[in-house]
């Protein structure tokens, strides 16, 4: 699971260091027991697309039918693609890193923009079938390319 | 929805070890009970599999909080082994000895050693050495190493005109087995005499020793560490055709041997038999039965790569790739359990690789460096180096070889070492000496790997 979350992000070009220290090299620089940052934004990611998709499809769906607009639609996203940016940008930060690894704020910032692109799949992907949208009533019909 | 039991799966399935490690250090000590509980969480999880072991685990925790700078008391600690042998001390009291005991250097050295011996065996008897054994009554280690004097060595008798060296090892490994380790002191000075072929003689020696030693490894598990020291001489030196130099005010090397099972020779080892602080100490060489070749620490480190990799493990790296044709990178090793000790593991010539397409260095690691996170524990850095990157399982293999020193402090030809100052810092056939007890502890073994180590290596 790691290695193929690994592999999508890594298109996006950031530092080999950072990857190892995603996949949990840890502070001793010993062995890969560290926190799985990979595994954890990965998760984070898609509980964020999830909780977006419920907050509109569901939740404010029931209080106004207003919020189901393809404008909505991308509101919602661009929410997501920050939050995901923001997570993956601070969170290896928060972790404590072998002194070998050597990246920087731009490496980070090549990891956001990986996270907060899957994120963005991930919400495109939540939203083209009918189902799970078909559990709302008034944004049912609501995809990133319509209505 | 449907993906919302998985999220929660997961979340509560991950154990952070770090995290539970920080918390059970919360009160400074961590009870067995604690432990228990982090090695049974590390039991369910194939990602610690290198932590399985208690020193590993253990070793990873004391590592850790000395990253962190926790004060933490841990629930296991070294059990320090009883004191189950006794250690036999020889003194070689033949002439060529004389020489050093007028000075204090040798003096005070063999009292250092006696004092250090006291530390970690049950009891220290004292004899001299030359063509018998003479016991001597007392235990007082001070007073013997006062009492290291001519006239105590005629009043004690025996044939102290020449020494024969394969002779006196013989009778001193007799007396050694696992209840009673050995300390043998001598110059070494090979004394074949005026009308004897020096070559011939020395090698009769080495071939004496050899069958010496393998002797008494078929009686017990023996390993053997021998010390080179300096010290003081003014007196008569003996040359290789017995005539007489005197040699006044020079510094010359002599020699302790510590013979027993490898575990009382690491104790040895371990409890610093010989100082290094008053600087006497120039080198020394341990030798014992390799078996298996043993698997040090070791780790591949990021630090002075050349080229790019990942990390796939502590000794496995992939996406390998060149930076204008090179790829080099290092591995941390901690050779501290070997009894050859760190000086030995500095020398690249013992190495050997399974892949001729890469150069070998090494080097101790810095001062500054082994107080690092990441290289704390780890005692050299082995740099590897290579223009033909493949994918490959490279195996380094450290081998039992006599150390250089060995042959650079040994000599053929003493009869100009009163006016040769290089040749007063040599000793007389100390290659066939040593030469003898390196082949004894080869007899019979195909292979002298001591260490091997495995990178695997994909592109």
């Amino acid at each position: 699971m790691t290695d193929f979350i690994a592999m999508i992000y890594e298109w996006f070009g950031y530092q080999t260091d950072l990857g190892t220290h995603l996949r949990g090299w840890d502070i001793t620089c010993d062995a890969f027991s560290g926190s799985n940052l990979y595994l954890e934004v990965f998760l984070i990611m898609i509980a964020i697309s999830l909780g977006l998709f419920m907050l509109m499809y569901l939740i404010i769906d029931r209080f106004t039918a207003k919020f189901s607009s393809k404008l909505s639609w991308w509101i919602t996203a661009l929410v997501g693609v920050a939050m995901n940016f923001g997570i993956a940008f601070s969170l290896p930060k928060t972790v404590d890193r072998c002194d070998q690894l050597i990246f920087g704020s731009g490496d980070l910032m090549l990891f956001g923009t990986a996270n907060a692109f899957w994120g963005l799949i991930c919400f495109i992907l939540l939203t083209s079938f009918s189902f799970p949208r078909s559990l709302s009533t008034n944004a049912r019909l609501t995809t990133f390319w319509k209505p | 929805m449907w993906m919302f039991p998985l999220l929660a799966i997961s979340a509560c399935g991950s154990f952070s070890l770090q995290d539970e490690l920080a918390l059970i250090a919360g009160d400074g000590v961590v009870t067995q009970e604690e432990y228990d509980g982090i090695k049974a969480s590390i039991l369910k999880d194939d990602k610690f599999a290198a932590l399985s072991k208690d020193t590993a685990l253990i070793a990873y925790m004391k590592k850790y909080y000395a990253i962190k700078n926790i004060n933490v008391v841990l629930p296991v600690g070294s059990v320090e082994k009883k004191r189950l042998f006794d250690v036999n001390v020889y003194f070689e009291n033949s002439f060529s000895m004389d020489g050093y005991i007028g000075q204090a250097d040798l003096k005070s050295s063999v009292y250092d050693l006696l004092v250090n011996t006291k530390q970690f065996s049950r009891e220290v008897k004292l004899n001299y050495i030359n063509n018998k054994v003479i016991a001597v009554p007392s235990t007082d280690i001070g007073t013997f190493s006062q009492m290291l004097t001519r006239k105590s060595f005629k009043a004690k008798g025996g044939k102290r005109g020449t020494s024969d060296i394969a002779a006196v090892i013989r009778e001193v490994l007799r007396r050694t087995d696992a209840g009673n380790a050995s300390v043998l002191i001598s110059d070494f000075v090979f004394s074949p005499g005026a009308k004897t072929n020096a070559v011939s003689y020395l090698e009769m020696q080495q071939v004496a020793i050899k069958d010496a030693v393998i002797d008494q490894l078929g009686k017990q598990d023996l390993s053997i560490a021998i010390f080179q020291l300096r010290a003081d001489f003014t007196g008569t030196y003996f040359d290789y055709k017995s005539r007489q130099v005197a040699l006044h005010q020079v510094t010359r090397p002599y020699y302790i041997w510590f013979m027993g099972t490898a575990e009382q020779v690491s104790l040895a080892l371990k409890n610093h038999i010989v100082s290094e602080e008053n600087g006497h100490l120039i080198q020394n060489a341990v030798f014992f039965k390799t078996g298996a070749p043993g698997v040090p620490r070791y780790k591949v480190v990021n630090k002075g790569r050349i080229g790019d990799f990942k990390f796939e493990n502590s000794d496995h790296i992939s996406a390998a790739k060149t930076a204008n044709g090179d790829f080099a990178f290092n591995i941390a090793v901690d050779f501290s359990s070997n009894l050859k000790g760190l000086d030995y593991f500095s020398d690249k010539d013992i190495y050997g690789l399974s892949n001729i397409a890469y150069s070998i260095s090494v080097r101790k690691l810095s001062s500054a460096e082994l107080h690092s996170a990441s290289f704390s524990g780890y005692t050299h850095l082995i740099t590897l180096r290579t223009k033909k990157l493949q994918t490959d399982q490279l195996v380094i293999s450290a081998m039992d070889k006599v150390p250089q020193w060995v042959n650079a402090c040994s000599s053929l030809d003493d009869s100009a070492i009163g006016t040769d100052i290089t040749e007063q810092v040599r000793t007389f056939g100390l290659s066939h000496l040593l030469g003898g007890v390196y082949q004894a502890f080869g007899q019979g073994v195909n292979d002298r790997k001591i260490i091997e180590i495995k990178i695997k290596i994909d592109k």
